[in-house]
């Protein structure tokens, strides 16, 4: 799945680019804080996969998908890339954020807590 | 439980959680779980402070139930008894899968009997989905071993869907299989009248029941189920009847004229036109009218339409499929307080909306009354041509037909 950096995301973001950044993670983690103007699709590799895929049907078909996680080589996010590839999405609409969000809290970029 | 790969202790509430009041899912609460019988509360206490057992400290993705491979002789209506206390079949007859049936059907690939096809994890743990199982299936439902390579390219997509809600399938195929085959795209291409496409589509229930591991009552809980899942939807596109300009389904995914390929959707709504076009009144103007009873989620529709249709749609000036769609997704309009009024849009979208997601973070907050297109996404908008030109019949359904099959792959 193709890579999209920490760095190349935030410079997209600050020139007001449209871009869906989507994180992996559970309510929980994602409430406490998550990247600035990320929405949530929580990844269940587990789970009933219907539901999994509701709110992939939410999703932009015309403006770039970045989707991160917190786990080791990015894993839930090059799985949900790779199924909303397989939904017919763009592949070149599709991101993974490299390194997730464990390397964008190091480099200290924006981040906020969400009620929702 | 140990059964999502983690040691998760469930508890289960019952049905049905939507459309009744606060007070009832309170007697929820203050009762007993429907599985096991014990109060709810102390269930969750217990869950939340006892020790886990030797089980619940398992790791990794738990092995799902694995049927013998072969069952003692018995009588043939035994045996398709046992099929049915099983709930292995969908109550019809079934073709008793013989090892010499299911090796007459492998014949009908090069794949190896063991290769995995997929491992469906869920409901109840990682079930191996092997090429030689999805043959005992295919002929319990009557098929031939050429249908094989279909049934097999059609299988990496099982089980249909598991949902309270009324869930289904549709299968279609495109390419020179459709003729190789037999399969109808004609007269009566999506009623019971061509085996292929009867069993071919049966196949896949069968598959979703058993290696599905989906049950009513136990293991998925459609309130009212679907008529479409005895069949899911299975006929084959009408290419030979497209207009010039129009590009076949599989086309649309990518694929080209001489590839065989299985597309298979998910969706819910199957709606008939019911009577013959007029002229005083464009079929797109109609069209657009039953869509705007459709739920718009993820902005999909299917129109599958007789190729008298597509041909007058064609004079419309739509020449390709692609236009059509673009002005369906325009000129369909519902007000706002409909498109939230349906709660697979409500539980869909209300979350990522309050997240910001554009254009549902806007629409949550506009007045009833307000009109919004909810089929924004044009590529989201499929048609497919099907039918035997007897009449200028279509319908309109919320299949969303995911990425093609390549069916030569399973050859």
């Amino acid at each position: 799945m193709p890579r999209i950096t920490c760095e190349d995301l935030k410079q997209l973001m600050d020139k007001g680019e449209e871009v869906v950044v989507i994180d992996t993670r559970d309510s929980g983690s994602y409430s406490t804080d998550h990247i600035k103007g990320a929405i949530n699709i929580y990844y269940n590799p587990a789970g009933d996969p219907i539901e999994r895929e509701l709110p992939f049907m939410a999703l932009p078909a015309d403006k770039l998908l970045v989707i991160y996680c917190d786990c080791v080589d990015e894993a839930d996010s090059s799985i949900m890339a790779t199924e909303l590839k397989a939904q017919r999405y763009d592949i070149n609409n599709i991101k993974v954020l490299e390194k997730g969000y464990m390397r964008w809290k190091e480099l200290d970029y924006p981040t906020e807590k969400s009620e929702y | 439980m140990y059964g999502s790969g983690i040691p998760l202790r469930y508890t289960t509430f019952p049905l049905p959680i939507a459309g009744v009041s606060r007070e009832q899912h309170q007697t929820y609460v203050n009762g007993n779980d429907p599985v096991t019988g014990k109060p709810v509360m102390p269930q969750i206490v217990d869950a939340l402070t006892k020790p886990l057992t030797e089980e619940e400290q398992l790791t990794g993705l738990p092995e799902g139930v694995v049927e013998p491979r072969l069952l003692s002789p018995d009588t043939e209506e035994n045996l398709q008894e046992y099929l049915k206390e099983k709930d292995w079949t969908d109550y019809l007859p079934v073709v008793l899968p013989t090892e010499e049936r299911v090796a007459a059907m492998l014949k009908g690939t090069s794949h190896k009997t063991d290769e995995l096809v997929q491992t469906i994890a869920w409901p109840g743990g990682g079930r191996q989905l092997t090429v030689e199982k999805v043959a005992v299936s295919a002929v319990m439902a009557g098929a031939k071993p050429e249908y094989f390579p279909v049934i097999l390219a059609a299988s990496t997509m099982v089980p249909f869907g598991n949902s309270t809600t009324s869930m289904a399938n549709m299968i279609v195929v495109n390419g020179p299989i459709r003729n190789e085959l037999g399969m109808n795209s004609g007269i009566g291409a999506m009623g019971p009248h061509n085996r292929a496409n009867s069993t071919i589509g049966r196949t896949f229930t069968l598959l979703s029941k058993s290696a599905g591991n989906l049950h009513a009552g136990k293991t998925t809980f459609g309130s009212l189920g679907s008529n479409l899942q005895y069949n899911n939807l299975c006929y084959a596109e009408n290419e030979e009847a497209l207009p010039d300009g129009w590009e076949s389904l599989s086309a649309r995914f990518g694929f080209k004229k001489e590839d065989s390929v299985v597309t298979v959707g998910v969706g819910w709504t199957y709606v008939s036109c019911v009577g013959e076009l007029v002229t005083t009144y464009p079929p797109q103007m109609l069209i657009r009218d039953y869509m705007k009873s459709l739920s718009g989620m993820g902005s999909v529709a299917c129109l599958c339409c007789d190729p008298l249709v597509a041909g007058i749609l064609y004079d419309q000036g739509f020449t390709t499929k692609q236009k059509l769609a673009e002005w369906l997704s325009k000129n369909v309009s519902i007000p706002v307080e409909q498109f939230w009024g349906n709660g697979i849009i409500t539980t869909g979208y209300t979350n990522i909306a309050l997240q910001g997601l554009e254009p549902f973070a806007t629409w949550l907050k506009l007045p009833p009354g307000s009109m919004v297109e909810p089929f924004n996404n044009p590529n989201a908008i499929n048609t497919v041509v099907v039918g035997g030109q007897s009449n200028t019949i279509w319908f309109i359904t919320d299949f969303g037909l995911r990425q093609g099959i390549s069916v030569d792959d399973w050859r």
